[in-house]
This record gives C-alpha cells, sequence and structure tokens, in this order.
C-alpha cells in the first residue's frame, strides 16, 4: 500500500506560515515535540490539497512581461513582472512582480 | 474581488486539520487543551496577516459591541497610561492570582469575571481577587498570573484595549508579544523588498512570501517568446489578500 504523497509547497502560504509559527510557539514552550508538529504538518499538506482540489471554484487570468522562469525537479518557478490579474467577476488588480511556483498536478496526491 | 472563497477554504482547513490531528495528539499524550490552544494561536496569527477577514473575527467584534453595551467599551479603558505585566512562565499559578505590586492609576480591575472598566472619578485602584479580597495600590508595578480562560479573556481585552504605552503580555500558549512588532511579518516591512527581483530572493527563509502564487501546473507552453500557462488548485497572495482559485490561465512575454 502506497499512501498518496502531498506536496508540502503550501506550507508557505499564509495559512501555512501561521500554522508553523503557531507550532513553533508550542514547540518553544515545550507543550508539543517537534515530531507531533511534523504530524500537524503532514496533515496541513493533506487538508490543503484536498480542500483546494474540491471546494474552491474561483478562477482568474493574468497577463504581464515574463521576467524569469526556470523548470527543475519538475517545478516551474516565474517571475513575473506589470502583472495584470483578473478575477471572476473581471475586477483587476495589477502588480509589478509577481512569483509563481507550481507543481506538476500529474503527481498530487490525488491517487 | 472578493475574497471570501479564500477565508471560508482557510477557515475549512483549519478545523480539517485540527480535527485530523486530534489522534496525533493523543498518541503523543498531549490534551486537548494544547490542540485548542493551537488552534486557536493559528487563528490568531493568522487574523494578524489581514489577508482575510474570517468568521472569529467576526464574533470577536460582536463581542466587543456586547461588550460596549454593558459599560466595558474601548473608550472607558483606552486611557490607560499604565503598564501591565503579565508573568508569561505561568509558574506557581496554582492559586490563580498574584499580585505582587501595581501601577494602575484611576482604574478597577476585577478578575475574573469578564469585566474591566476604568472609572475616572475614582483616585485609586482595586484589584478583585476570586476570593474576594481587594488590594489597593496606587505606585509600583503590577504583576500577576492567570490561568485558563480567564487569562484568555483577560489578555486579549488588555491586548485590544490597550492604545498607548508598551505592553508586554502573555500566558501559557499566548504569544500576546507578538502583535507590538516583536515578531512581525507585515506587509512593507524589510521582508517585503521590491528591489530584490532574484528567483531565490524567498528560498532561504520560511517568513511570509508576498505576491507569490503556490498552485499546480497542467501545461506550460512556449511559442517563441511567449509563455501560456494552465494552472490549478492554488493559493495567491496579491497586494496583502490571499486568493484562493481552482483555475489560472496566464500569458506572458519573456
Amino acid at each position: 500500500m502506497n499512501a498518496p504523497t502531498y506536496y508540502e509547497f503550501y506550507r508557505r502560504s499564509t495559512i501555512g506560515t501561521s500554522l508553523t509559527d503557531a507550532l513553533d510557539a508550542l514547540i518553544g514552550e515545550q507543550r508539543i515535540q517537534p515530531q507531533l508538529a511534523m504530524k500537524v504538518l503532514a496533515n496541513f499538506d493533506r487538508v490543503t490539497s484536498d480542500n483546494l482540489r474540491d471546494s474552491v471554484k474561483s478562477k482568474l487570468t493574468f497577463k504581464g512581461h515574463l521576467h524569469t522562469y526556470r523548470f527543475c525537479d519538475d517545478v516551474w518557478t516565474f517571475v513575473i513582472k506589470d502583472v495584470n490579474i483578473k478575477f471572476d467577476d473581471n475586477e483587476t488588480v495589477n502588480v509589478d512582480k509577481f512569483k509563481i511556483v507550481a507543481c506538476n498536478s500529474k503527481k498530487a496526491g490525488e491517487v | 474581488m472578493s475574497n471570501k472563497e479564500c477565508s471560508e477554504l482557510y477557515e475549512r482547513i483549519i478545523e480539517d486539520v485540527i480535527a485530523e490531528s486530534r489522534q496525533d495528539f493523543e498518541d503523543g499524550g498531549i490534551d486537548e487543551q494544547t490542540l485548542m490552544d493551537l488552534k486557536r494561536i493559528w487563528r490568531d496569527k493568522l487574523s494578524k496577516t489581514g489577508v482575510a477577514s474570517f468568521s472569529w473575527d467576526l464574533k470577536r467584534q460582536q463581542y466587543d459591541e456586547s461588550s460596549n453595551l454593558l459599560g466595558l467599551g474601548d473608550d472607558q479603558i483606552s486611557s490607560q497610561t499604565y503598564q501591565e505585566q503579565f508573568n508569561p512562565t505561568g509558574s506557581d499559578a496554582n492559586s490563580g492570582l498574584h499580585i505582587q505590586g501595581l501601577h494602575l492609576p484611576q482604574s478597577d480591575l476585577a478578575l475574573p469575571t469578564n469585566s474591566m472598566k476604568q472609572e475616572d472619578d475614582l483616585g485609586g485602584m482595586n484589584i478583585a481577587l476570586p476570593g474576594g479580597g481587594r488590594i489597593g495600590q496606587s505606585d509600583g508595578t503590577v504583576t500577576f498570573t492567570v490561568e485558563g480562560k480567564q487569562a484568555e479573556e483577560l489578555a486579549r481585552k488588555l491586548r485590544r484595549t490597550q492604545t498607548d504605552g508598551q505592553g508586554d503580555l502573555g500566558d501559557d500558549g499566548n504569544e500576546l508579544g507578538s502583535d507590538l512588532g516583536v515578531d512581525s511579518d507585515e506587509i512593507n516591512s524589510d521582508l517585503d523588498d521590491p528591489d530584490d527581483d532574484e528567483i531565490n530572493s524567498a528560498d532561504d527563509n520560511e517568513d511570509q512570501e508576498y505576491n507569490i502564487m503556490l498552485c499546480l501546473y497542467d501545461r506550460v507552453q512556449r511559442v517563441k517568446n511567449k509563455w501560456k500557462c494552465n494552472l490549478k488548485d492554488g493559493i495567491a497572495n496579491i497586494d496583502g489578500r490571499d486568493y484562493a482559485f481552482q483555475k489560472a490561465t496566464g500569458e506572458s512575454e519573456w
């Protein structure tokens, strides 16, 4: 039995960093062991991947100047400048610089 | 654009992770209270980032309003000029409340009820102890240790209502100092350096990253210098707000 593996990179999101901070606080106070924190983070990887796949419906598009691209270890990284991001409701946001880290959808947690 | 979907996603993630970690906590011999503390700290830290508004923030706001009705509103205690110092170690806390000395001019602090009010026309300071005793004192500093729910309640109130001076609050599991600039991850901090456009710029630290999209790719195509990508299942931080998306398509010229 091979349990599906989940990407860990969502830990870099705001919800992920706030969880890591919270776990660090509890570890610092010696209320939990780092091993337990790792299990919680593994749960986070799974829950986040599943929820993103199953319950999010929004779409967006973006246009900009590709400043840097990289493909390494099956991960695409783009730095895009002067980006215009358009959401579902036609509202747009412009940002000077935007970074995308994208993992291969084929190896995601889904079996 | 509303990022309501992201708020809902984050709230669901927290609920699910806490629920799924319960067994891990039990297996590790860690009590339920610690799990609940994790949830609370997680929520607090997330709220402080300001990337979305959450239902628990709303509840807290409603709580504030009901406090106002009871005459415990912020305006009544916003004129604090004293320093509070909680003992963050929580040691020797069995008896619930320790007062070693205090400097709280013109205020009336009642513990452990939810009430905390200041009566400006009183010249002195009174603290009601759980046992019913009172201490009146007009100078010195105050250090006291409160445990459990009451501590959370009180600490939150103090943190929320203090508008000047420095506070150094804390109890078991609370990092209340962190919103006072000690542990600031705010946008526009030094971490958010607009001149630093190296692709690796953020890889060396684990701090919050800005204007970043974390997602999966279905397809990345290039024709000459034109790139197209089809992305999905992503979380994006854009201009200080977080957005979740099922699909994203992008076009860019290199």
